[in-house]
């Protein structure tokens, strides 16, 4: 092995990278070659008085202070739940987004229904005057025409009454017969 | 990770604000004596130490590494190149020797004359020296090897470059320490 190769296994073995089998080669090498082992020693004495003495530093009082603020204050926003990261991440969720989505198209379809034509008055109508010409068509005795519909209360009135006379039932006397 | 760190990450997680506090002393020799050595003894080492801390805290819940304090190590890294980017651009001279502490400030034995203390510890003031004239990408993998603990391969991986190229830094750095220290050899060999 090159020394230059030697010098990276080295260092590799001081940081405890170095596989055993690595290892193994590396101490039978340094046994044999001076210049290696010389490596070792200056490069070990270095890193150790580096890391002696080099400082460390004095750090100020308020900065612990103002990490501990901030980490105060996201804890509470966290725990409100109104952090927008919180919300975001929230909405994120894949079952969230789904659930989402269902709830939009129930709502669109609950919208169509109710604002659906054959709900409303004029729907009504309709129905109720295709029921009495059915009826009417069972019933031989009546040649009742009918006019358009036009979805007031007073036609819906008379259509009620129509049909319950022709089913033998007393009628609402205040709402005339005589659309005919 | 460690266990330690595992738990004391969890403990925050669930509100416990101290356990934050426990990791910051924890990793605090590691992390401030990376960037006091890194930018010199200027006044921006407490403003970066924090701002890493704040980034810690704004992305922790997104952490999923196993290695925190690579993570850690890392976001220092990205704070230190913006602001030696910056601080190319914005800072005079003038104000920069302004800011600059010296040595007998931010050397431990407060209570001792800090001139006494430096003639006492020339090999300490001899490696600083030695290290803060490394090129920027040797000093870095020096700190984080000898100062932080951390491994060439996470060395790497922060740098973006090879394991070789990590360890062939390092090799230069210490070839370059190494010349700067011959005549002191002998005090190394104790």
């Amino acid at each position: 092995m090159k020394c230059r190769e030697i010098e990276q296994k080295i260092l590799l073995a001081e940081s405890g990278e170095l596989s055993d089998r690595e290892s193994e080669k590396l101490v039978s090498h340094l046994s044999d070659c001076r210049h290696c082992e010389q490596y070792r020693q200056i490069a070990r004495r270095i890193v150790a008085a580096a890391r002696e003495k080099l400082p460390d530093g004095n750090l100020e009082p308020n900065v612990m202070k103002a990490i501990r603020v901030a980490a105060n204050k996201e804890t509470m926003e966290r725990a409100e739940g109104f952090t927008s990261q919180g919300v975001i991440l929230w909405f994120r969720r894949p079952s969230i987004r789904i659930l989402a989505c269902a709830a939009a198209l129930v709502l669109i379809a609950c919208g169509l229904f109710v604002l659906s034509p054959t709900n409303g008055a004029s729907g009504r109508i309709s129905n109720l005057n295709a029921i009495l010409v059915m009826v009417s068509e069972e019933d031989d005795s009546s040649a009742l025409q009918y006019p358009e519909v036009t979805g007031s209360e007073s036609q819906l009135k008379m259509l009620a009454n129509q049909l319950l006379a022709i089913e033998g039932f007393a009628t609402d006397e205040s709402i005339g017969a005589d659309f005919l | 990770m460690e266990d330690t760190d595992y738990k004391l990450l969890a403990r925050y997680k669930a509100g416990q604000t101290e356990a934050l506090e426990s990791l910051v002393e924890k990793y605090r020799r590691q992390l401030f004596g990376y960037i006091i050595n890194m930018r010199g003894y200027g006044a921006d080492a407490d403003e970066i130490f924090q701002e890493v801390w704040f980034r810690v805290i704004k992305k922790i819940h997104t952490y999923k590494h196993k290695n925190f304090l690579g993570w850690l190590m890392r976001i220092a890294h990205n704070i230190v190149i913006d602001k030696a980017r910056h601080k190319k651009h914005d800072v005079s001279l003038d104000q920069e020797r302004e800011n600059q502490k010296s040595l007998a400030d931010v050397m431990p034995g407060g209570e001792q004359d800090p001139a006494e203390l430096l003639q006492a510890d020339t090999l300490g003031q001899k490696i600083s020296e030695a290290v803060a004239e490394l090129p920027a990408e040797q000093k870095e993998v020096f700190l984080m090897r000898v100062k932080s603990d951390l491994s060439f391969k996470e060395i790497a991986g922060i740098q973006k470059v090879s394991i070789n190229t990590a360890l062939a830094r390092m090799q230069y750095a210490l070839a370059k320490l190494r010349e700067d220290l011959k005549e002191d050899y002998k005090e190394l060999n104790r």
